[in-house]
C-alpha cells in the first residue's frame, strides 16, 4: 500500500507539500495512501461524497460542518486535491515551540474552529450560527428555545463590541484559557 | 449540633456494619449455628465475660482470603494487646442497641459502659480526629507547611503515646478489615464519583502504563534489591526471597489516599495529577496480585513454585483488574437504573449511590477481585446517570456526605497510623530500612523517567523532566501498605514485624519528608499549576465542537484515537444507555446544558449578591440625607449630571420623602421591623416543624440564602427611611399643603410604587432606577425652573431635557451598571416625549415602556440581548431617532431587546408556552396604551410634586392602611401591571418570606400611595374589582420569566394575594 501511494506521489510533491505543512515525508505518504483509499473513484481528488462515505463521519452530528470546512478552507467547491486535503490537515498537527508553521499555530487551529461555525464566511459569528452548530450537537429533544438562550447566552458572554457577533478576535478572546493547542492537535502516524 | 449528630450517626454506622460484617463474615461459614459455636468458642472469648472488640476477631480473617485458618488472634493481633472491657458476652446485638436493663431488679441509675463501649470508642476516636482537624485549620501557619496528614499523625502518634505509657491501649483502631472494609471505600469512591471522566480517560494509557508496569517493575526491583543486599549479610540476618518479594509488593504500591491527601493541597496542574492520582487507584489490582501471589508462594514454600503458579499469577491479575472493573461498571449502571425511579421519594437517592457502590466494593472482594478497582468505576459509571435522575438537593446532599465520609475516614486512617506505630513490638534495622526508603524512591524514580520516555511516544502532550519528578516524587506510600503488612502472618513471615517497621517508616518518610518538600518543590520547578476555573459557556461550546471536529478528523484520517473510541461510547451512550437509564433523556450534550443552566444561576446570584451589597451600609451613611440630596440636585443644576454620586444606594423617592407619618404610624413601623427581624428564627424553626415529614425535605426548609439579602436590605430600608424622616418630617411638615392631586394622581402614584415594589424586595436595582427616575425628573424641573416655563408645558420640556440629557450624557462617567439603566431611561424619556408631542399610542413608545416595566427584574441580570421579536425589532429604532437623534440612538437598540430577553429565555425545563403570542401581544398592546396614559400622568405629577416639595400629601393613612398596601401593589390600576406580575422572585412561593417581607415595603415603599387615596371601602372594593378583572387578564399577558425565575403560575397567585388582601382590608378598615 505504502509502496504503491508513494508511486503515485512524486518527490518534489512531497516536497513542496512538507514544506507547506511540515509534515514529515512519512507522514505524507501515509496520508497519501488513506487520501487515495478515500478517493473512491481514483480521480486523483475527493468530493464530498467520499467525506460522506466514511461512516463514522456520517453519523457524527458535525460531519456536514467537518467536510464542508475541508472544502471551504481550500476554496473549491467539490473537489480537494492532495494538497489541499494536506493543507486542512496540517491545522492539526501539534504545535512544536521549534517548528514554528502558520497552519498549526494556536491560530490556525482557532481559526479553523471558527470557520466551523462560521458558514458565510464574514468573520463572524452569528447567533443563527451558532444556534445551527448548537441543534446538530446537542439534538433535537432541547426546545427551540432554550437553545436560543444558550446561543444568547453565548454571544453575549464573548461579544465584547456588541454588535451581537462573535468576531475572530472575540473567539480568541471567550478560548483564551483552553489549551487549544492541545485540543486541536492529532498525532499523526509516523 | 448537626456535625454531632452527623457523627454519631456516622459512629454508628460504623458501629453497627461492623458488627453485622461480623456475622456476615461468620456465615460465610456453611452452616450458621457453627459460626456462632465459633463466635463463642473463640480464644478470645474463653475467658470468661471477656471479650474483644470486634477488631481483634477481624484479625483472623484475611481480606485476600488467605489467611491461614490456623492463625489465631492472639498471634496476629500481636501488636494489638486484648482489650479488657467488660462485655456481655457472645452478645453482638447488645451493641446496636436493644433495651436497656436487664438482670435482678430494677435499677435506677445504673451505668454500663460496657454495653456502648465499640461505638462509643469508635465515635470518640472520630470526634477527636475531627477536633484535630479543626485545630489545624485554625492555625494557617500550621496548616500552609504541614500537609494534614502529617498533622494527623503527629496527632495520632501523640495519643498512641499516651495510651501506650497509660497501659490503656486497649483499642487496636486499625486492622485491616477494618481499614478495608470501612476506612478505604468512602475514600475511593469519593475519588471516583468526583473523578474527571474526561481526563482519566484521556489520559489512561498513560495510567494504566504506570499502575501496571510501573508496579510490577517497582516490586520486582525492589526486592530484587533488597534480597541482593540482604545476600551480603549487611543486615545480619537472613531473609528469604519470597518474603521480601512480599514486602515488596505491597511497599510498591502508591497509595491513593497519600497521594489524594498530599496532590489535593500542591494543585499541580490536572495532567500531573490525574496520572498520579490514577496511577495510585489502579494499581490497586496489581498490588492486590502480587500480594496474593507472593502470599501463596510464601505459603507454598520456595522450592514448591512451578511456573504454572506464576502464570496462574498473572492469568489471575487479569481476572481481577478485568473483573474488578467489570463488577464495578454493572453496579454503576444498576444504580443508574435505580435512581431512575426515585424520583417519588427523593430523600433516599443518597442512600443508593453510597450502598450500591459499596455493595460493587463488597462484591468485588467475595470474588477476591479489586475491591478498589470496582467501586472507582462503579463512581465513574454511576455519575454521569444518576445525575441526571436525582434531585439537585440530593446530588448536594450527596457531595456533601461523601466528602464528609472521605475526609473523615482520610482523617482517622492518618490518625491510627500514628496510635499504631507506638507500640513495643517494633524490630529496627536500620540498614534495612533506610535501604528500603532508598530503593523505594530510586526505583519509583527510574520507573517514571523510563516508563514516561513510553508513554510519551504515545502521548499528544509529552511529559517534561518536571513532570516526570513530581510524578516519581509524588509516589507516596500510605495506610494501604500498612494495613497489607499487618495482614502478613507472622508465622509464616518471620520477619513480619520488621516489616512493619519498615513499611512504617517508608510511610513516614513519604508522607512527611516528600509531603512536605513537594509543596515548595512544585513552587520552585514552576511546575504547571492548577487553575480551577468554571468553563464559561464559550468555552464549553467550542470545545464540544473541537471534540466533534477531532473525532471526524481522526475518522477522516482513519485512526482510532481516544476521540474517536469517546465518539463512539458516546453515541452508544446516547442511543441505548441514557434511554434506559435516564429518566428525562433530553440533551446529547447534558454538559451544554449543564453550563448553561449552571451559569445563569450564578448570574442570577450575582445579581442578588450584588445588588444586596451595592446599597449596602458604606461609608457613606453618615451623610446625612439633606446633604446628599443638596449635592444631587445642585451637581443636577450645574448641568454635570453625575450619575455616580447617587449610586450609594440611596432611595430618594420623593414619595418617601415627603412621607410625614404620625406618632402610631412610626410605631407600628417600628413593631414591624423589631417583630421582622427578630422572629425572623422562630418563624423559620416553626415552619421546618410544620413541614416535617420523614420522606421529604422541604425545601424552604433549606433555602437560607434569601434572608441574608433580605436582613440587609431591612437595614438599609429602615436606615434610610429613618434618616429620610429625621431629615425631613419637619420640613415635610411645614410644606404639607392639602392641594392634593387628588385621586387621580394617587392612582398613578400607585402605580409608580407599585412598579418598584416587588422588584424592591428583591433588589436595590429598583430604587436606582427610581433615582435615575428621579434624576431625569428633577432635571427637567429644574430647567423648567430656569425657563419658566408653566407646568402644562411639560410635555415639550421633557422633550427637550431629555435631549439635553443625551446632550449632558456626553460628560456623564457611567459605572458600569449604570449603563445598562440608562439606556432604558432614555427609551423611557425618548416615549414620554414622543407621546406627549404626539399624542398618540404608537407601538416604539408602548415597547419602550414595557421595556421600562421589565427592567425592575430584568436589568443586568444576564445581559442578553435576545433576538428582537419581529413586531419590536425594527419600530422602536426608527421612531425614537426621530425624537431624540442624538445620544439615544446608540443607547436605544438595548432597550427594546431587554424586554425580549425575558420572553425566550426560560430556565430549563420551563419552557414557556410559545402560543398564544399574537394575541397576547394584542393584548398587551392594549394594556400598554392604560400604561402609557399613567406614565403620562405620573410624569407630569412628579414633575409637580417636585416642585412644590413635600407639598403633595394631605392625609396620613391609618395604620391600618399601612399594614395593608403591599397586598395591593396588585390592586392597582390593572393597566400599569400587567406584565410585573410574572415578575416574581425566586422566593414568591414562600409565603412566610411574602408574609414577612411585605409589613416593611408597606411601610417604606408602599405607604403613601394610600396616603392621599380616600380609604373609602368603595374605594377598595372597585379596585378589588379591578384586579379581579387584571387577574383574569393576566393569563393573556405574555408573562416573561425571569431568567433565573421559576415560571410560576402567576394569576393564581395574584388572586390569592388579592383575596388576602380584601381580607385584611376589610378587616382594618372597619
Amino acid at each position: 500500500m505504502g509502496n504503491h501511494s508513494s508511486l503515485l506521489l512524486r518527490e518534489e510533491e512531497i516536497e513542496t507539500i512538507q514544506q507547506e505543512t511540515g509534515f514529515t515525508p512519512n507522514q505524507i505518504e501515509r496520508l497519501y495512501s488513506r487520501f487515495t483509499s478515500l478517493d473512491k473513484g481514483d480521480n486523483g481528488f475527493l468530493c464530498r461524497e467520499d467525506f460522506h462515505r466514511i461512516p463514522e463521519l456520517a453519523i457524527n452530528p458535525l460531519g456536514d460542518r467537518i467536510v464542508n470546512a475541508f472544502f471551504c478552507e481550500s476554496g473549491s467547491e467539490d473537489q480537494l486535491n492532495f494538497r489541499q486535503f494536506m493543507k486542512v490537515l496540517a491545522h492539526f498537527r501539534p504545535v512544536k515551540k521549534d517548528k514554528e508553521n502558520k497552519l498549526n499555530s494556536r491560530e490556525g487551529k482557532l481559526r479553523f474552529a471558527f470557520q466551523m461555525y462560521d458558514t458565510d464566511n464574514d468573520e463572524q459569528i452569528s447567533k443563527e450560527e451558532l444556534l445551527g452548530v448548537l441543534q446538530m450537537m446537542v439534538g433535537d429533544n432541547i426546545s427551540e428555545e432554550q437553545l436560543v438562550s444558550i446561543a444568547e447566552r453565548t454571544i453575549v458572554e464573548a461579544d465584547k463590541d456588541g454588535d451581537q457577533m462573535i468576531s475572530f478576535q472575540e473567539f480568541c478572546t471567550a478560548l483564551e484559557r483552553t489549551d487549544v493547542e492541545q485540543k486541536m492537535s492529532i498525532r499523526f502516524l509516523n | 449540633m448537626s456535625i454531632t449528630r452527623t457523627l454519631v450517626f456516622f459512629v454508628l454506622c460504623v458501629a453497627a456494619s461492623e458488627l453485622a460484617t461480623n456475622i456476615v463474615a461468620l456465615s460465610e461459614v456453611p452452616s450458621h449455628g457453627h459460626s456462632t459455636i465459633q463466635y463463642v468458642d473463640n480464644p478470645v472469648g474463653s475467658s470468661p465475660g471477656v471479650v474483644t472488640l470486634p477488631s481483634v476477631v477481624h484479625h483472623a480473617e484475611d481480606r485476600s482470603g488467605l489467611a491461614d485458618a490456623v492463625s489465631s488472634p492472639s498471634v496476629s493481633t500481636g501488636d494489638h494487646p486484648v482489650d479488657g472491657g467488660v462485655h456481655p458476652p457472645a452478645d453482638p446485638g447488645t451493641a446496636g442497641g436493644h433495651g436497656g436493663g436487664h438482670g435482678e431488679g430494677i435499677h435506677v441509675f445504673t451505668a454500663e459502659f460496657a454495653r456502648v463501649e465499640i461505638p462509643f470508642i469508635i465515635s470518640l476516636w472520630i470526634f477527636c480526629a475531627s477536633l484535630a482537624k479543626i485545630g489545624f485549620h485554625m492555625a494557617p501557619k500550621l496548616s500552609s507547611i504541614f500537609p494534614e496528614s502529617c498533622l494527623l499523625i503527629v496527632v495520632g502518634i501523640v495519643i498512641g503515646l499516651l495510651l501506650f505509657h497509660t497501659n490503656s491501649a486497649g483499642v487496636s483502631p486499625l486492622t485491616p478489615t477494618t481499614f478495608f472494609f470501612y476506612m478505604l471505600p468512602p475514600i475511593i469512591l469519593d475519588a471516583g464519583y468526583f473523578m474527571p471522566n474526561r481526563l482519566f480517560f484521556d489520559h489512561l494509557g498513560t495510567i494504566l502504563l504506570f499502575a501496571v508496569l510501573g508496579t510490577i517493575w517497582n516490586t520486582v526491583s525492589i526486592g530484587l534489591a533488597l534480597w541482593g543486599v540482604g545476600q551480603t549479610g549487611l543486615y545480619g540476618f537472613d531473609l528469604p526471597l519470597l518474603d521480601t518479594f512480599l514486602f515488596s509488593a505491597l511497599i510498591s504500591a502508591v497509595d491513593p489516599v497519600a497521594v489524594l491527601a498530599v496532590f489535593e493541597e500542591i494543585h499541580v496542574n490536572e495532567i500531573l495529577y490525574i496520572v498520579v492520582f490514577g496511577e495510585s487507584l489502579l494499581n490497586d489490582a496489581v498490588t492486590v496480585v502480587l500480594y496474593n501471589m507472593f502470599d501463596a508462594y510464601v505459603g507454598m514454600g520456595q522450592e514448591n513454585i512451578k511456573y504454572t503458579d506464576i502464570l496462574s499469577g498473572f492469568a489471575s491479575f487479569i481476572v481481577v483488574a478485568i473483573g474488578g472493573t467489570l463488577i464495578g461498571i454493572i453496579w454503576g449502571f444498576l444504580t443508574g437504573f435505580v435512581t431512575r425511579f426515585t424520583n417519588h421519594v427523593r430523600v433516599i437517592e443518597p442512600i443508593f449511590i453510597f450502598v450500591m457502590s459499596y455493595l460493587a466494593y463488597l462484591n468485588a472482594e467475595i470474588f477476591h477481585m479489586s475491591g478498589i478497582l470496582a467501586i472507582t468505576f462503579c463512581g465513574i459509571t454511576m455519575k454521569n446517570y444518576v445525575e441526571g435522575n436525582i434531585s439537585p438537593k440530593s446530588h448536594t446532599t450527596i457531595k456533601y456526605a461523601m466528602k464528609m465520609l472521605s475526609s473523615s475516614s482520610e482523617t482517622i486512617i492518618f490518625m491510627f497510623l500514628g496510635v499504631n506505630t507506638v507500640n513495643d513490638q517494633h524490630d529496627w534495622n536500620t540498614a534495612f530500612i533506610l535501604l528500603t526508603i532508598l530503593f523505594c524512591s530510586v526505583f519509583r524514580a527510574i520507573g517514571c523517567i523510563v516508563l514516561t520516555e513510553v508513554a510519551n511516544r504515545f502521548r499528544l502532550h509529552k511529559l517534561n523532566h518536571v513532570e516526570k519528578f513530581v510524578m516519581s516524587y509524588g509516589g507516596l506510600r500510605g495506610a494501604v501498605a500498612f494495613a497489607l503488612v499487618l495482614l502478613v502472618d507472622p508465622n509464616k513471615v518471620k520477619k513480619q514485624p520488621l516489616f512493619v517497621t519498615a513499611t512504617i517508616s517508608v510511610v513516614y518518610f513519604t508522607v512527611f519528608f516528600q509531603g512536605i518538600t513537594i509543596k515548595p518543590l512544585v513552587k520552585y520547578l514552576k511546575v504547571k499549576r492548577a487553575n480551577k476555573f468554571e468553563k464559561t459557556m464559550n468555552e464549553r461550546l467550542h470545545e464540544k465542537l473541537v471534540d466533534y471536529t477531532m473525532a471526524g478528523m481522526e475518522d477522516i484520517l482513519g485512526h482510532t484515537g481516544n476521540l474517536k473510541i469517546r465518539d463512539k461510547f458516546k453515541q452508544i451512550d446516547n442511543k441505548y444507555i441514557r434511554p434506559c437509564l435516564i429518566r428525562e433523556h433530553a440533551a446529547h450534550e447534558p454538559k451544554i446544558l449543564e453550563t448553561y443552566s449552571k451559569l445563569t444561576m450564578r448570574d442570577a446570584m450575582d445579581f442578588m449578591r450584588r445588588n444586596a451589597t451595592s446599597s449596602n451600609l458604606t461609608g457613606g451613611n453618615s451623610e446625612s440625607m439633606a446633604v446628599l440630596f443638596r449635592n444631587y440636585t445642585a451637581n443636577n443644576l450645574n448641568g454635570s449630571a453625575s450619575m455616580a454620586q447617587m449610586d450609594n444606594g440611596w432611595n430618594l423617592d420623593i414619595g418617601e420623602l415627603a412621607y410625614s407619618p404620625s406618632a402610631r404610624d412610626l410605631s407600628d413601623a417600628k413593631v414591624h421591623h423589631m417583630l421582622s427581624e427578630e422572629l425572623w428564627k422562630p418563624y423559620r424553626r416553626s415552619s421546618r416543624r410544620l413541614s416535617y415529614s420523614r420522606h421529604a425535605v422541604n425545601d424552604h426548609d433549606l433555602s437560607s440564602s434569601h434572608h441574608v439579602n433580605h436582613n440587609m436590605h431591612m437595614h438599609i430600608r429602615r436606615m434610610v427611611s429613618e434618616t429620610v424622616r429625621k431629615q425631613h418630617s419637619k420640613r415635610v411638615k411645614r410644606h404639607r399643603d392639602p392641594h392634593a392631586n387628588g385621586s387621580g394622581e394617587g392612582g398613578s402614584r400607585n402605580g409608580t410604587k407599585s412598579v418598584s415594589f416587588k422588584p424592591l424586595k428583591e433588589n436595590g436595582l429598583e430604587k436606582k432606577l427610581h433615582d435615575d427616575y428621579l434624576h431625569a425628573v428633577i432635571k427637567e424641573v429644574s430647567e423648567a425652573e430656569e425657563r419658566n416655563t408653566s407646568l402644562d408645558d411639560v410635555g415639550a420640556q421633557a422633550a427637550g431635557s431629555s435631549e439635553d440629557l443625551d446632550g449632558d450624557g456626553a460628560g456623564i462617567t457611567f459605572i458600569a451598571r449604570k449603563a445598562s439603566i440608562d439606556p432604558v431611561l432614555y427609551s423611557y424619556e425618548s416615549a414620554m416625549a414622543e407621546l406627549i408631542n404626539n399624542q398618540q399610542m404608537a407601538l416604539a413608545g408602548l415597547l419602550a415602556a414595557s421595556a421600562l416595566a421589565h427592567l425592575p427584574v430584568q436589568p443586568e441580570l444576564s445581559p442578553i440581548r435576545s433576538p428582537d421579536l419581529p413586531q419590536s425589532s425594527e419600530t422602536p429604532r426608527g421612531k425614537r431617532l426621530e425624537v431624540d437623534g442624538k445620544g439615544a440612538i446608540k443607547k436605544s437598540p438595548a432597550a427594546p431587546s431587554r424586554q425580549i430577553p425575558s420572553k425566550s429565555k426560560p430556565i430549563l425545563g420551563y419552557a414557556e408556552p410559545a402560543t398564544g403570542i399574537p394575541s397576547a401581544v394584542l393584548e398587551q398592546a392594549r394594556l400598554q396604551q392604560h400604561r402609557l396614559r399613567f406614565l403620562l400622568e405620573r410624569q407630569r405629577q412628579s414633575l409637580k410634586r417636585v416642585i412644590s416639595l413635600g407639598e403633595a400629601h394631605p392625609s396620613t393613612p391609618t395604620a391600618a392602611e399601612m399594614q395593608l398596601p403591599w397586598k395591593r401593589d396588585d390592586a392597582d390600576d390593572m393597566s400599569t401591571f400587567a406584565i410585573k406580575q410574572s415578575e416574581f422572585p425566586l422566593w414568591v412561593d414562600n409565603k412566610e418570606y411574602n408574609n414577612y417581607y411585605s409589613p416593611t415595603n408597606t411601610f417604606l415603599g408602599e405607604l403613601d400611595k394610600k396616603k392621599s387615596q380616600h380609604p373609602s371601602v368603595i374605594d377598595i372594593f372597585t379596585r378589588e374589582h379591578r384586579t379581579a378583572d387584571l387577574s383574569e387578564r393576566g393569563e393573556n399577558t405574555l408573562s416573561p420569566p425571569t431568567s433565573f425565575d421559576v415560571t410560576v403560575t402567576i394569576p393564581e397567585e395574584i388572586s390569592k394575594e388579592d383575596e388576602e388582601a380584601e381580607a385584611n382590608q376589610k378587616t382594618f378598615t372597619k
